[in-house]
């Protein structure tokens, strides 16, 4: 599914949004995940590498911009989920910019509990589903 | 305002605008993204030399902006750039090899090019280079090198300074004292200042082992020795020298416990160009006379030559102090049987006269030969002594 077509669907929240030359995607990966634990925002110790990982494909003076979507599981009510995806996405850029990252490069956005990687009912707490996805255009 | 000075003003507003177009560079046309000028703005300056302008067209032919994407040719135009030394053409070098974007995946070369980035003041090759360091991915592990990488890229890169806390300190039998391995040298002639690029490693070391880096200028065509123009001291595994102008040069780096007077030397390697290995240097030594001691000034001119045919670089200065005895002296173990083979070939000494001298400020390789008068000469006049 392409970005765009993305953000049409989704239950949105953009934080920080730059005008940048378009660009066609990266070289593989096509994207990272960066897991979280259940109601967490803060980056878990054994996350941090797929960041290094991440900073370690961004390349200099590229106007390429690198979107950082937040998740939740489906444990809580939709409107405290989509602020703990938002706020998921944010730690993730806070450890791309902590990275040397520029913060014009990065778009945030929360999905809350519209778009699971993992299907579930309400009150599952699904690990896939609590994740920051890192992907480039 | 009148009409006709409205008209002047027009006119002179529009010329303005005119010359600025005329020097427009292909920055410029990058920035009001017109990348299709910026691309011909960018070929005619980088067939000038601009690495800058390489720079651009490896980013342009990276995102596909203007022409179709190409990661081999963007590749291409980075590296062009990055030998140039442009550091962050020499970072996305880095990048790539490090991504296999372009290229076939290689984190040791990768890591080359971090190195030079690095050396050139680049925060995230400084931090990558200490992942690489820290992980052994591409380099051989080493804690130290990944907490000096990471603690520069800390004064930028907070990420950098969390990665260092966590690094595990290096058992005390892991370290040793081993030769660095030379990774790259280059010599980087842009504009008016040339200077060296240089990347080596090493495995951890006892923590009063630093790196010495040395450049020398190899002896031209004729002349009697050459010089080592650069000594630097440092925890580095990259580093830049200025160089004073071009010409051929050799580096090599050594690791030096100046506490316990030992030192682990790489081979001198030249710096560009084909610098021969002969022109290498075996070992320096310099040749201090008292002033106005004209024996010992002659008979120098003559052990420098004989030196400099088996490969020894020769350095003739004043003594400092006067002197009072002929003596032969080097401040590293390693260079006793250097020592040993100079005090032999001079008339007076023999090689158990070579002297330890831990605290006489000699490099690695170095000895240091105080001449105290010299064999009689029949064109020198004796009642002048």
């Amino acid at each position: 599914m392409s970005f765009k077509a993305t953000t049409t669907r989704m239950l949105a929240a953009v934080v920080l949004v730059c005008g940048a030359a378009a660009a066609n995607a990266q070289e593989a990966p096509e994207s990272l995940k960066i897991y979280f634990d259940t109601g967490s925002a803060s980056v878990r110790a054994d996350q941090t590498g797929t960041l290094d990982q991440a900073a370690r494909l961004f390349r200099d003076g590229n106007p390429i911009v690198m979107i950082v979507a937040g998740g939740a599981d489906t444990v809580g009510s939709p409107d405290a989920n989509l602020t703990l995806s938002v706020t998921r996405a944010e730690a993730v850029a806070r450890g791309l910019s902590d990275r040397g990252i520029p913060a014009a490069r990065l778009q945030v956005l929360g999905r809350g509990v519209s778009e699971l990687p993992v299907p579930t009912p309400d009150e599952v707490a699904e690990e896939a589903n609590r994740v920051v996805e890192i992907t480039w255009r | 305002m009148t009409r006709p000075r409205a008209g002047l003003l027009a006119a002179a507003m529009l010329a303005a605008l005119g010359s600025a177009v005329a020097a427009e560079t292909g920055q410029q046309a990058f920035a009001r993204e017109d990348y299709a000028a910026a691309a011909g703005l960018w070929r005619d300056e980088a067939a000038g030399g601009s690495a800058g302008a390489a720079f651009g067209l490896g980013m342009l032919n990276d995102l596909g902006l203007g022409l179709p994407r190409d990661p081999a040719k963007a590749l291409r135009w980075y590296l062009e750039a990055a030998q140039a030394g442009f550091a962050e053409a020499q970072f996305n070098v880095g990048v790539m090899l490090d991504a296999g974007a372009g290229v076939p995946r290689d984190v040791a070369a990768a890591a080359v090019w971090y190195g030079r980035a690095a050396a050139n003041s680049h925060a995230r090759a400084r931090y990558n280079l200490g992942l690489l360091y820290a992980a052994g991915d591409g380099l051989p592990q080493n804690a130290d090198l990944a907490a000096y990488w990471l603690g520069l890229a800390g004064a930028t890169l907070p990420a950098a300074t969390e990665r260092r806390a966590q690094l595990a300190p290096v058992r005390d039998d892991r370290r040793s004292l081993a030769p660095p391995t030379l990774l790259a040298g280059a010599l980087v002639a842009g504009g008016a200042a040339p200077r060296a690029e240089m990347v080596w490693t090493a495995p951890p070391a006892s923590p009063d082992a630093r790196f010495l880096v040395e450049v020398a200028r190899l002896p031209a065509r004729g002349e009697a020795s050459g010089d080592v123009l650069v000594s630097t001291v440092t925890d580095a595994s990259a580093d830049l020298a200025a160089l004073p102008r071009s010409g051929d040069y050799a580096w090599r780096v050594s690791r030096v416990d100046a506490a316990a007077a030992r030192y682990a030397a790489a081979a001198w390697r030249p710096l560009s160009g084909d610098g021969a290995a002969a022109a290498m240097p075996a070992g320096r030594v310099t040749l201090r006379i008292n002033p106005g001691d004209r024996r010992a000034a002659r008979f120098a001119r003559e052990l420098g030559a004989s030196f400099f045919a088996v490969g020894l670089w020769v350095r003739i200065e004043d003594a400092d102090e006067p002197a009072t005895a002929t003596s032969v002296r080097y401040a590293f173990r390693e260079d006793e049987a250097l020592a040993q083979g100079v005090a032999e070939a001079l008339p007076v000494l023999t090689a158990q006269d070579a002297a330890f001298a831990a605290d006489l400020g000699a490099a690695p390789g170095q000895v240091i030969v105080t001449l105290v008068g010299g064999p009689e000469y029949a064109d020198i006049d004796e009642s002048r002594l």
